[in-house]
């Protein structure tokens, strides 16, 4: 699935590539809302490993203003800013689309929502 | 390899097939095959599945991690109800359509292929690091490493760069050159296996069954009849490739890792010297049921004592 948790921790890796590689930018995103458990315990652990700008802004590209630009301090008892948080990392799926590198311009494709960072062997850092 | 050799592993492929159900990557008749055959009573029976489970409850809450050649997705559902989450990367597309969604457990075997709660799954290879750096805290790898054909390739897919540098927590399992009584996996004469030198490299044949194959064919839908007859035209020898490991050579493989990248190999202790500022401690490591493990955790010290 490409939800925006995983969009939060994907890179280009393409070789040479290794600046203002992330996020990816979403392109002719089809977008499905699918409802999830909430898990407030694992969002409060999860929400100090985020980059906090890159989820705001993939959100926003996909439609959804519902987070702040600024996370609030009491972010691990604001159950109502947590409630969003959930929806935005975990019930937005990307079925179809693109995903590509701000940097290289490199196209991920999102199938059947799998994303494919499957790159050419000469494509590759570091093989 | 003898010939001798190969026909002996001949004998082995209808107890690797529930065994080693996730372990296919690019065979593709045989990801076909399996994608219209999944029968969930078998996977759980000989896994390794003990160690992997009490390692994933270990994993803090809020944790996100990787499952690096996730295959089927098996370790996926042991999310400490909901409270840890791990992404499956796998590079057979076929095999990850079957990890997005756990297989619902309700008794009845027709009713397991219904779809459980959704897991999160990436298409790419072991050996890259499509991630921003650091960006799990933890990560797996189930006998994915012992299918990558040179020791370069294995020490690349080791998966120091996936984790987080100052807390990440790794566990890797493989196959051993050491088989206990009870395994089936067949290995080229013993006595030639010098225990000093390096892991044996063996190629073990996949055949479908007759018996495969018809049950390939069951359901009548168009798309299956379709799928049977490829899986029939494809149904020859498939060789896959494996690589024994010797007992110190996991080891080494993440010791070498770890020094590539400048990390100190041990545990983090006040008497290092105060250059050292990262490190990579080998918690455990050992042999169960003709696997190697080793259990990884990463630490990282800001000022020099």
């Amino acid at each position: 699935m490409v939800r925006l948790i995983t969009h939060n921790l994907l890179a280009c890796h393409v070789k040479g590539c290794d600046s203002n590689n992330f996020p990816l930018t979403f392109s002719d995103a089809e977008v499905e809302i699918r409802e999830t458990e909430y898990n407030a315990e694992f969002l409060k652990g999860f929400f100090p490993k985020l980059e906090w700008k890159a989820l705001v802004d993939s959100a926003r590209q996909l439609g959804d203003v519902s987070l702040p630009e600024t996370p609030p301090i009491d972010y691990d008892s604001n159950e109502e800013f947590l409630r969003a948080l959930h929806h935005v990392l975990l019930e937005i799926h990307v079925q179809e689309g693109s995903m590509i590198c701000p940097n290289c311009k490199h196209v991920y494709r999102i199938q059947s929502g799998i994303p494919n960072m499957l790159l050419a062997e000469h494509e590759v850092a570091g093989r | 390899m003898a010939d001798g050799h190969v026909y002996d592993l001949l004998g082995v492929y209808l107890w690797w097939i529930p065994r080693r159900f996730s372990e296919f990557d690019l065979v593709k008749p045989f990801d076909r095959f399996w994608s219209a055959n999944v029968d969930p009573d078998l996977l759980s029976v000989f896994l390794p599945w003990p160690l992997i489970a009490a390692f994933l409850s270990s994993i803090a809450p809020g944790s996100i991690g990787i499952d690096s050649g996730t295959g089927n997705g098996k370790y996926l559902p042991l999310d400490n109800r909901g409270s840890i989450l791990t992404v499956g990367l796998d590079r057979s597309v076929n095999l990850l359509k079957l990890a997005r969604y756990d297989a619902k457990q309700d008794g009845a075997r027709s009713a397991t292929l219904e779809r459980g709660k959704e897991r999160e799954v990436v298409l790419g290879d072991a050996l890259d690091v499509p991630w921003r750096a650091g960006a799990f805290d933890y990560a797996i790898s189930i006998a994915t490493i012992h299918h990558l054909s040179t020791h370069e390739r294995r020490r690349k897919a080791s998966l120091i760069r996936a984790v987080n540098p100052a807390h990440g927590r790794i566990m890797i399992y493989v196959w051993a050159v050491e088989q206990d009584d009870l395994s089936k996996r067949v290995l080229p004469s013993a006595d030639d296996a010098a225990a000093k030198e390096p892991g044996k490299d063996v190629l073990v044949p996949w055949v479908l069954a007759d018996q495969q194959k018809a049950k390939a064919a069951g359901p009548a839908s168009q798309a299956s009849s379709e799928l049977a007859t490829e899986v029939k035209e494809e149904s020859k020898v498939y060789d896959r490739y494996y690589h024994f490991f010797q007992s110190w050579e996991l080891k080494d493989l993440v010791t070498e890792a770890a020094k590539e990248m400048g990390l100190h190999v041990g545990p983090l202790d006040a008497s290092l010297r105060g250059s050292i500022s990262r490190g990579m401690e080998i918690v455990k490591d050992g042999w169960e049921r003709s696997n190697l493990y080793v259990e990884l955790r990463m630490w990282a010290r800001s000022s020099p004592i």
